[in-house]
């Protein structure tokens, strides 16, 4: 069977487990739309503001909440399932591509629904260039969801994973959110968005080599 | 088709196993009993090729623990854990034909495997919604359908009802009638003895006679 049946295979078992537990849609989506929903609520009613610090805000809880999204409980083997699909063969970059495939669609739904949110709630300007968002959209996406699945495989079976995980996905998330953020201002402002956005694509890149080849390590190391 | 030559497993700073000395051959049913606690399950998991050994040498049908070989043995044996190896959000079908699929399995072959375990009725349930007996019923599916040369099995009886027992009977017969190997660890002695061809005893993280 070929590296992306299979993969298939695993993206479509976590989106019918998440599709059935619920977590993203009932509780990390609904308090990422609180959050930005509190941020207008304390900072004022200037407009003017609230439009210039829009976009950084919707970045910043689309990292924040997104990391929670990556890192649902539905997504994690327990040590007994992750010994059974060991012992299928399966190549542990076929997990990590599969589980980050399942993520980057739940993060991007995250996205489309805080979106539309965020520019009700902080009246941005909207970039004449509007159409590099939809590639801004799903490449942070990607980086967010691979993050999330590399994170995750690096602290499972340990007892501090709960707390690690979350910590270790932003920091690597870091780079994502500046890139992000630096190309939406750019986008807003009509300047050059190469370089943040070469930083974002650099940063997605190094993260799905870094994922594919860490996997099998951390597999053997969870053993 | 089991071989451990000195084997010794050390977890931080841990001594779990030490000295482990093993072999088991096509068609035995052996056993392993001990009290909790004296790694009984990691030496089921260093067998599974799960666990590479700290010392010694582990060699599971002709594949040394931890050589690449390793890895090609792996659909060759069938493990039934302590824990349920289930999502608690899919369906106990559901499980068995993500199973299937990766493995390479047709799909008919998992409501035969249900059907086998007593399960064909509760194909639909969700692992959450299960008994503990199911759950274990669910595990034993799996293995059924693989058709494994070397069952691994954990505290086989833990949870099950003696209908479900005689399950796990008839699949050590099959595996032993395919010129398999079984090798399960208890802290039940009786049970040990009533299936096995050779019973041993861990203790203090080492095997003697029983």
């Amino acid at each position: 069977m070929s590296f992306w049946r299979q993969a298939a295979i695993v993206t479509r078992r976590d989106l019918l487990a998440e599709g059935r537990s619920g977590e993203v849609w009932w509780v990390v989506l609904p308090f990422g739309l609180v959050s930005l929903f509190l941020i207008p609520v304390a900072v004022g009613s200037q407009r003017s503001l609230l439009a210039d610090i829009g976009p950084g805000m919707f970045w910043t809880v689309v990292l924040l909440f997104g990391m929670f999204v990556t890192l649902r409980r539905s997504a994690q083997a327990t040590p007994a399932e992750a010994d059974v699909l060991a012992l299928v063969v399966v190549d542990p970059a076929v997990v990590f591509v599969g589980r980050s495939i399942a993520s980057f669609a739940l993060v991007l739904v995250f996205q489309a629904v805080t979106a539309p949110a965020m520019v009700v709630l902080f009246g941005p300007d909207i970039p004449e260039r509007w159409g590099w968002l939809l590639l801004l959209g799903p490449l942070t996406a990607l980086g967010m969801a691979m993050t999330g699945t590399l994170a995750g495989g690096l602290v499972a079976g340990t007892r501090l994973g709960t707390t690690l995980a979350p910590l270790i996905a932003i920091s690597l998330s870091f780079p994502l959110l500046v890139g992000a953020s630096m190309t939406t201002s750019g986008l807003v402002a009509g300047t050059d968005i190469l370089a943040p956005l070469i930083l974002l694509t650099l940063v997605v890149v190094l993260v799905a080599i870094a994922g594919v080849l860490t996997a099998r390590p951390l597999e053997e190391s969870g053993a | 088709m089991i071989k451990l030559e000195g084997v010794g497993v050390t977890r931080s700073g841990t001594t779990i196993l030490h000295d482990v000395e093993l072999a088991v051959s096509a068609s035995e049913v052996v056993g392993i009993t001990g009290p909790n606690g004296t790694g009984k399950t990691t030496l089921l998991r260093v067998v599974a090729t799960l666990l590479i050994p700290t010392v010694g040498t582990a060699t599971v049908l002709d594949a040394t623990v931890g050589s690449p070989q390793a890895r090609r043995v792996r659909p060759a044996i069938g493990l039934v854990g302590h824990q349920p190896a289930l999502s608690p959000n899919l369906t106990l079908r559901e499980q068995l034909a993500f199973h299937a699929a990766l493995a390479g399995i047709e799909p008919e072959r998992v409501d035969r495997a249900l059907k086998a375990v007593g399960l064909h009725g509760a194909g639909d349930r969700r692992a959450s919604a299960v008994s503990a007996g199911m759950a274990r019923r669910a595990d034993l599916a799996r293995v059924v359908m693989t058709k494994p040369t070397l069952l691994l099995l954990d505290e086989p009886d833990a949870s099950l009802d003696s209908d479900a027992t005689e399950v796990i009977d008839a699949l050590i017969g099959s595996v032993t009638g395919r010129g398999g190997a079984v090798l399960m660890v208890s802290h039940d002695p009786e049970r040990v003895e009533h299936r096995c061809d050779r019973a041993i005893r861990l203790v203090d993280g080492t095997l003697e006679a029983a």
